[in-house]
């Protein structure tokens, strides 16, 4: 099974850009949207999930099982997306006086499972997968953050979905939530594509074996983490200096990121010869790849968009 | 302080910068504007009539009531503006951000409140801005405007709009604020539109006056109390000031408004505002974090797919939808409201007289549908909105979305889910309806016809409004315009026809109704009103459609991807169920079309006022032409119920009454086109020289003219079909049960017809038709020689042989000859054996006959053996007031033939008869008397209150035996004096020993409130009694009053003496006929020389009153008697055509006296009061309670209530 995005474009009545020449494949497995806020994640997964329309460029889901010809095409045969679809908004509410059993139910009549036995056992079995099952009773106007998400994912995985959609799903979790939720989509994203958005990059790390970097509308890389991370070997380079000195060094060399370490910036640049004294070369990491793909420093070279499909290890980049 | 303004500021700037506000103003504006326009003339081919012709559009009166009552559309702005104030900070989850800020929590209520309220206001303002620039419109009535007032445009915002925003928005604000939802401000703008429904309901019993004036919340009933009585002089001139129940009613509702508020400062809070119950929160603790058992099973339980039979969801949603709405207190208060409304209603259903009638099952449902439909309107307008909108404010649209369900799924259940709570709603108010009929003593259950009227008929017109309603969300996309969209609807279809959208193809929703009579049934009403309902319901499938393509799914934003999404779903089901659903729609309107267009002739309002013009353009020239007079009239009539058809075949013999040869005849007929015109003969040579069937006018040239004396006849065989239906309006004569036909439905009117002119002012303008006067002077000469009934004819021989349906009996005026059976028609062949006025109708119908007799009191005349026989022809059921309607036939037979001549026919007859009108109507021995007006009167003889009606309409009617059918009046100013105002004096006088004084204070208190009324929406202008011009105001309530009142200065033998020699003298005589003057003549006769001014104040001039007691107080005399002592202010004044008054000098005998606690008089002394201000003394034998002035209220008086005062001193 795998989705074809092909140069998708989106443009709001307000004139903003937010996909722009959108072409990707994602193969059945995790797959990691990565992009700061206002990149178009959400518009893309919005449109991926049948809740709007592209201006031009096509998506298809093809070999999918149980379905005619394996393929789908997303953005014109929205009713047989949705049969398949499991979906988190990046933003939801509930209503509040209803609890997640029946809230559940309610949805998972919607997806189609007219069993009432049945039903009750795929609610039962996810709320319990979702640990919710001892607050089922409860309303959901009373769930805190994290359980309100985990309800979320619950009612994305109603029916089995083949296409699994979560946009910025930890957004708001403590760690032990945001660990716990982890867990769960590793374990549900092995024979289905899970298209994750998030602009938190150890999320990507984490879980995905291919990811794509956005920002503004268009996709700037895609490929496994360590591909990501290997196109840069060597050339990034590492200087602790003074805030005041920052500015300058941004003025001389391609910074791609910089962060406080004790009372220090340390300043990570761009380069494919030491930058000058005080540089070191260091081990380059996902969140340097990240933040040189927005920089504009990397990317539509080595790892254009879905030229290499590699079944990639599972924790890829896990060593960071 | 500061932050105060700035909340307020910032609340009233980011809400001008939001359109929905804009639009509110706008479509105020412009509703403002087309309603002044329309009143003021603008639009030639509209209709309007709003009140008076002689008020201006633009006077303080009118602009009072325009802004007032268009102000009653701002509930919903107030709802959306106000009530969001608060209410939108926590559906935004806006509100930590306040209440974390350093403010209180009163700065930033108040803040609020006035910030919106400034917004309200703004939006108000266009109301009173489109009614100036309608002023200023080119080709407005000149005379229907006056000079433009500052003060007559800002006072309605003064009393009515502001204190409306304070306190109604105040209302919605806190009620918002304190459940930060908006269902409760949606039930508070039902509940105070129950308040002004149930102000209007009220209003019927005038003893309810002051309560309904208070209960209502906008304000505009308390207007209309406090003005109602304002002459038009005062109408256009006087501004409207916080007095009265205006400003009690403002106190009332502020204060009431005030506690609201003081409750929502006080419950409202910051802190428990700010999170989301907390406690709660604390349920994800105790959950071990680490303890994933992660069952891979979990997501891969096997469960079946199915997403192919998306119908069998249906219930499901449906039912979820629906409990949704209905499982909270909100829907209970609305249930409740109109529960409320419908017990509180039903204590006036059918009120005459302050009297209801028993709570028949067509009185209860009548109670619901129509004005209760605008409860339900905005019932089915709010949850629609909240339906459609659901998952979008709980934010669970995109998970909703994204489901496997088709689009349509949602809309269909939330549809059904709307329509069910019509079925809920009118489920309950049908068992409230059982219940009061049981609580009033009534046990005749009808639950077909509650079925029928209340799910078979009106719910199907409110589940139009669901799917209109649910359109205009689905559509509109936005949730308050939606709401103001669906209100500016129902405006809209309100005064559709005033604004001459009068076809109902055009009007959505808009379905002519089946009027119940329990004697017809629905009669024909039926396939009219079917039709109607697939015409709509097919619109509705369409309307649908439109929905179910602009249905929102997913986070489309704009114009554009709405309609490509649009273009998505117009997939071939789609297509194929709108192609049925227009085709059905088509159809349906071309059949009703062919029935209203084509089988029968469609006529505007406007087209038949040009059709009036045209009559009195192309004819009036032969206003003056010499006519022969009908003498005989002998018809051959018959009828057919289940057709609803009449034939009339027979002749006229018409004889030239003239002292000029006639040489041409006009003939009119009063159905025009519709009528088949088989034959038509006249018995000289002749030729027709003109036939205009649209006027219904045709004139025969005589080859010889008739000579004077001469005589001939004119046959005729004339039938009026009925084909199809028609869009307003039917036939209503001939029905499946109880046909009531005049003969001038069909047969021919000789002469040029008067009243076929357009008699308004205003109409007549439009025109360019020079306004016209209503009648002649009184002492006309021409005038005196013409029939005040029926111009073409004094009195005629009169026979006739009827013919009807086997099973049913048809009644005409005289005597029974024959009666029998041919085929399956049954015949009954009706001669008089005197000649009487030129004015008959026909009756049919399967009637139950009471009988019993009259015994003729003195000499038995001529022919008469003495007893006359009385029956009743009635609906079985209809039993109530049967007894009463015979005793009052018999009283006032005697009183009349007593007191005025004897009764001169030997029999006497009332003809019930369906109520598609409410009168009965006397004709030669033969009353046809509505089921609506008597039939079905609840009159409890023990109630202080109820007043036996039926007594009364069945002893006036009796009177009319005498005046208009012994005596008749001519044509002139003055003549329905002699008609009406004697047969009310007739009538009070019978009832006046049945019912004992009281009720008679009562019954009259009725006539003077009618009096004041009639004579403040006069359209021309008033008249003094003796001049009155066909006015019911003046000749029914005006002539009771004056009436009555002469008789007790008078005293009624010497009045009556009067009466009597005015009707020997006039009795069957005529031409020249009498007028008022012979009246008058007769009573000053018989009147004192100190009351000779009562004559002219009663008769020749229009005299008010206004008196009063100051006060009174009382001293126990030794001799257990009391000694009375009042101040009191006595001012007569006398007013114009228009009400503009003059003081006049008073030296009037007026009575003083002192009443006990029920109101009955202990003594009451005729005093001349000669001076404005008097003091007066009375010594009476027991406990004084009250005392004043005219304390009986026997004078005409603006201010009834204030002639007398508790006593004080005791």
């Amino acid at each position: 099974m795998e989705l074809h995005l092909t140069g998708l474009s989106k443009t709001y009545p307000n004139g903003v850009r937010a996909l722009d020449d959108v072409s990707l494949t994602i193969p059945t497995g995790m797959f990691g949207l990565l992009g700061p806020n206002g990149a178009g994640k959400s518009t893309l997964m919005r449109t991926l999930a049948t809740l709007q329309d592209a201006d031009h460029g096509s998506a298809q889901l093809s070999g999918v099982p149980g379905v005619a010809g394996g393929n789908i095409n997303v953005l014109r045969d929205k009713a047989a997306v949705r049969r398949v679809l499991g979906y988190l908004p990046q933003d939801f509410g509930v209503y509040p006086k209803v609890n997640a059993e029946d809230m559940l139910d309610h949805l998972a009549r919607l997806k189609g499972i007219t069993n009432k036995d049945e039903r009750a056992d795929v609610v039962a079995s996810l709320l319990r997968q979702t640990n919710l099952y001892d607050v089922r009773k409860k309303a959901l106007g009373g769930y805190s953050g994290g359980m309100r998400q985990r309800f979320g994912i619950a009612q994305a995985l109603l029916g089995r979905p083949l296409l699994i959609i979560v946009d910025e799903p930890t957004a708001g979790l403590d760690p032990e939530e945001r660990t716990r939720f982890h867990n769960l989509l590793v374990e549900i994203g092995e024979e289905v594509i899970v298209v994750l958005s998030t602009h938190i990059v150890s999320d990507v790390s984490d879980l995905c074996p291919r990811l794509a970097i956005m920002n503004k509308g268009r996709v700037l890389v895609s490929g496994t983490p360590q591909e990501l991370v290997e196109s840069l070997d060597g050339r990034v380079w590492s200087a602790s200096v003074a805030l005041s000195d920052v500015a300058a060094v941004r003025e001389r060399h391609a910074v791609i990121s910089t962060r406080l370490y004790t009372g220090k910036t340390q300043v990570n640049v761009i380069a494919a010869s030491s930058p000058g004294p005080g540089f070191d070369r260091v081990e380059p990491t996902l969140e340097d790849a990240y933040f040189a793909a927005i920089g504009g420093h990397l990317g539509t070279n080595g790892a254009a968009a879905g030229q290499v499909v590699s079944e990639g290890a599972v924790f890829a980049s896990a060593s960071r | 302080m500061s932050s105060l303004i700035a909340i307020a500021a910032f609340e009233f700037r980011s809400r001008l910068k939001l359109i929905s506000t804009w639009v509110y103003f706008l479509i105020f504006f412009a509703v403002a504007l087309l309603w002044m326009a329309a009143a003021g003339g603008l639009f030639k081919d509209a209709a309007v009539s709003f009140g008076s012709g002689k008020v201006a559009v633009n006077s303080p009166f009118a602009l009072m009531q325009t802004v007032g009552v268009l102000g009653m559309l701002g509930v919903i702005v107030m709802s959306a503006i106000m009530g969001r104030a608060v209410q939108q900070d926590f559906e935004h989850r806006m509100q930590s951000f306040f209440f974390t800020a350093p403010i209180e929590k009163m700065q930033y209520l108040g803040g609020r409140f006035i910030g919106s309220l400034g917004v309200v206001l703004i939006v108000f303002a266009s109301i009173g801005l489109g009614s100036f620039a309608a002023t200023a419109l080119p080709g407005m009535d000149a005379e229907r405007l006056g000079a433009n007032r500052l003060a007559a445009y800002l006072l309605p915002y003064a009393w009515v709009l502001l204190p409306n925003a304070l306190l109604i928005g105040g209302i919605f604000f806190s009620l918002a604020a304190i459940t930060r939802k908006m269902l409760p401000v949606y039930v508070g703008s039902v509940l105070v539109l129950i308040g002004w429904l149930l102000s209007q309901q009220l209003i019927r019993d005038i003893d309810n006056r002051s309560l309904a004036a208070m209960i209502d919340p906008f304000g505009t009933r308390a207007v209309s109390v406090l003005t109602e009585y304002w002459t038009i002089a005062e109408r256009n001139t006087r501004l409207v000031m916080l007095e009265g129940p205006l400003l009690w009613n403002r106190l009332i509702w502020l204060a009431l408004a005030a506690l609201v508020a003081a409750l929502c400062a006080w419950r409202f809070s910051f802190a428990a505002a700010a999170s989301e119950r907390p406690a709660k929160a604390k349920a994800s603790k105790g959950v071990d974090p680490v303890a994933v058992p992660a069952p891979a099973v979990g997501t891969r339980t096997s469960a079946t797919i199915d997403t192919s039979r998306p119908l069998s969801l249906l219930p499901h949603l449906v039912g979820l939808y629906l409990r949704e709405t209905v499982k909270n207190i909100y829907f209970g208060v609305l249930v409740l409201a109109g529960l409320l409304f419908m017990i509180f209603a039903s204590t006036t259903v059918g009120d005459t007289f302050g009297t209801s009638t028993w709570p028949l099952t067509f009185q209860m449902t009548g109670l619901l549908n129509g004005s209760f439909a605008a409860f339900m309107l905005i019932i089915v307008t709010f949850y629609s909105g909240e339906m459609v909108w659901r998952e979008r404010e709980h934010r669970l649209d995109q998970i909703a979305d994204g489901t496997p369900v088709p689009t349509w799924l949602p809309l269909l259940a939330k549809l059904f889910a709307l329509m069910l709570i019509p079925v809920l709603l009118q489920a309950v108010l049908m068992l409230c309806g059982i219940g009061i009929q049981v609580a009033k003593g009534y046990f005749r259950f009808e639950p077909a016809l509650y079925l029928s009227e209340m799910f078979g008929i009106e719910l199907l017109n409110y589940w139009m409004i669901c799917v209109l309603a649910l359109a205009v969300h689905s559509v509109v996309d936005h949730k308050y315009i939606g709401h103001f969209v669906m209100i500016v609807y129902y405006v809209l279809m309100l005064f559709a026809g005033q604004l001459g959208l009068e076809h109902n193809l055009y009007k959505f929703g808009s379905v002519p109704g089946a009027t119940w009579s329990d004697i017809n049934g629905y009669g024909h009403f039926m396939l009219r009103l079917r039709s109607f309902q697939a015409y709509w319901g097919a619109a509705s499938v369409l309307l649908l459609v439109a929905a179910y393509l602009m249905w929102s799914r997913g986070t489309q934003s704009g114009w554009r991807e709405r309609r490509a999404q649009a273009r998505e779903r117009l997939s071939g089901p789609t297509v194929g169920v709108a192609l049925i659903a227009f085709a059905a729609f088509a159809g349906i309107g071309g059949y009703i079309f062919y029935n209203t267009n084509i089988l029968n002739i469609y006529e505007s309002t406007f087209d038949a006022q040009q059709r009036q013009v045209d009559y009195e353009k192309a004819y009036k020239r032969f206003a003056a032409e010499p006519q022969p007079k009908i003498v005989a009239v002998n018809l051959t009539v018959d009828l057919f119920p289940m057709e609803q058809r009449v034939r009339m075949r027979g002749a006229y013999a018409i004889t030239n009454k003239n002292s000029v040869p006639v040489d041409v005849l006009h003939l009119n007929f009063a159905t025009g086109r519709a009528l088949v015109v088989k034959q038509l003969t006249l018995g000289v040579p002749n030729q027709l020289a003109e036939e205009d069937p649209r006027l219904g006018v045709r004139r025969y040239k005589l080859s010889t003219p008739l000579a004077p004396g001469q005589g001939t006849t004119l046959a005729f065989d004339l039938e009026l079909p009925t084909h199809g239906f028609t869009n307003e309006g039917s036939n209503t004569a001939v029905v499946y049960n109880g046909s009531f036909v005049n003969g001038r439905l069909l047969l021919p009117i000789i002469g040029y017809s008067v009243q076929g002119e357009l008699e308004r002012d205003q109409d007549r303008r439009k025109f360019g038709l020079a306004p016209k006067e209503r009648a002649l002077d009184r002492d006309d000469p021409k005038g005196l020689m013409v029939n005040g009934l029926e111009a073409d004819a004094d009195y005629v021989a009169f026979e006739t042989t009827l013919s009807t349906e086997a099973d049913q009996i048809a009644i005409a005026p005289g005597y029974l000859q024959r009666e029998w059976t041919e085929g399956a028609r049954r015949y009954f062949h009706y001669k008089m054996d005197a000649p009487i006025a030129n004015f008959f109708a026909f009756q049919s119908g399967r009637y139950a006959v009471r009988k019993d007799s009259w015994k003729r009191e003195g000499a038995a005349t001529g022919n008469d053996p003495g007893d006359v026989p009385i029956e009743i022809y009635y609906q079985p059921g209809h039993e109530f007031n049967l007894a009463s309607m015979i005793d009052a036939t018999k009283a006032a037979l005697s009183y009349d033939s007593r007191n005025f001549g004897p009764y001169q026919y030997r029999q006497f007859r009332i003809i019930e008869f369906p109520r598609y009108a409410s009168f009965a109507q006397s004709f030669p021995n033969t009353i046809p008397y509505s089921e609506g007006i008597g039939f079905i009167a609840r009159v409890r003889p023990d109630d202080p209150k109820d007043i036996d009606y039926p007594y009364y309409v069945t002893a006036h009617e009796v009177a009319h035996q005498w005046w208009g059918h012994q005596v008749m009046s001519g044509d002139v100013q003055g003549g329905s004096m002699l008609i009406e105002s004697l047969a009310q004096y007739s009538a009070l006088m019978v009832m006046k020993d049945k019912l004992g004084p009281a009720k008679m204070r009562k019954f009259l208190e009725y006539e003077l409130n009618r009096y004041l009324i009639g004579r403040a929406t006069e359209q021309k202008k008033e008249l003094p009694l003796s001049r009155v011009e066909n006015q019911a105001y003046i000749h029914y309530a005006k002539g009771s009053l004056v009436m009555y009142a002469l008789a007790d200065y008078l005293g009624e033998a010497r009045l009556n003496e009067a009466i009597r020699k005015f009707r020997d003298d006039h009795a069957f005589k005529g031409p020249p006929y009498p007028s008022t003057t012979q009246f008058i003549a007769r009573v000053r006769e018989v009147t004192p020389p100190e009351m000779q001014y009562l004559i002219d104040d009663m008769f020749e001039r229009i005299v008010l009153y206004d008196n009063r007691a100051v006060s009174a107080s009382a001293k126990a005399l030794p001799n257990g008697r009391y000694e009375v002592t009042m101040k009191l202010v006595a001012k007569k004044r006398v007013a114009d055509e228009l009400g503009k008054e003059t003081d006049v000098a008073i030296a009037d005998l007026i009575d003083v006296g002192v009443l006990d606690a029920k109101n009955e008089a202990i003594a009451v002394e005729r005093r001349k009061i000669d001076t404005e201000e008097s003091t007066v003394t009375l010594v009476v034998d027991r406990k004084p309670v009250k005392a004043g002035i005219d304390p009986l209220n026997k004078l005409i008086d603006r201010k009834p209530n204030d002639n007398t005062v508790p006593v004080s001193g005791l």
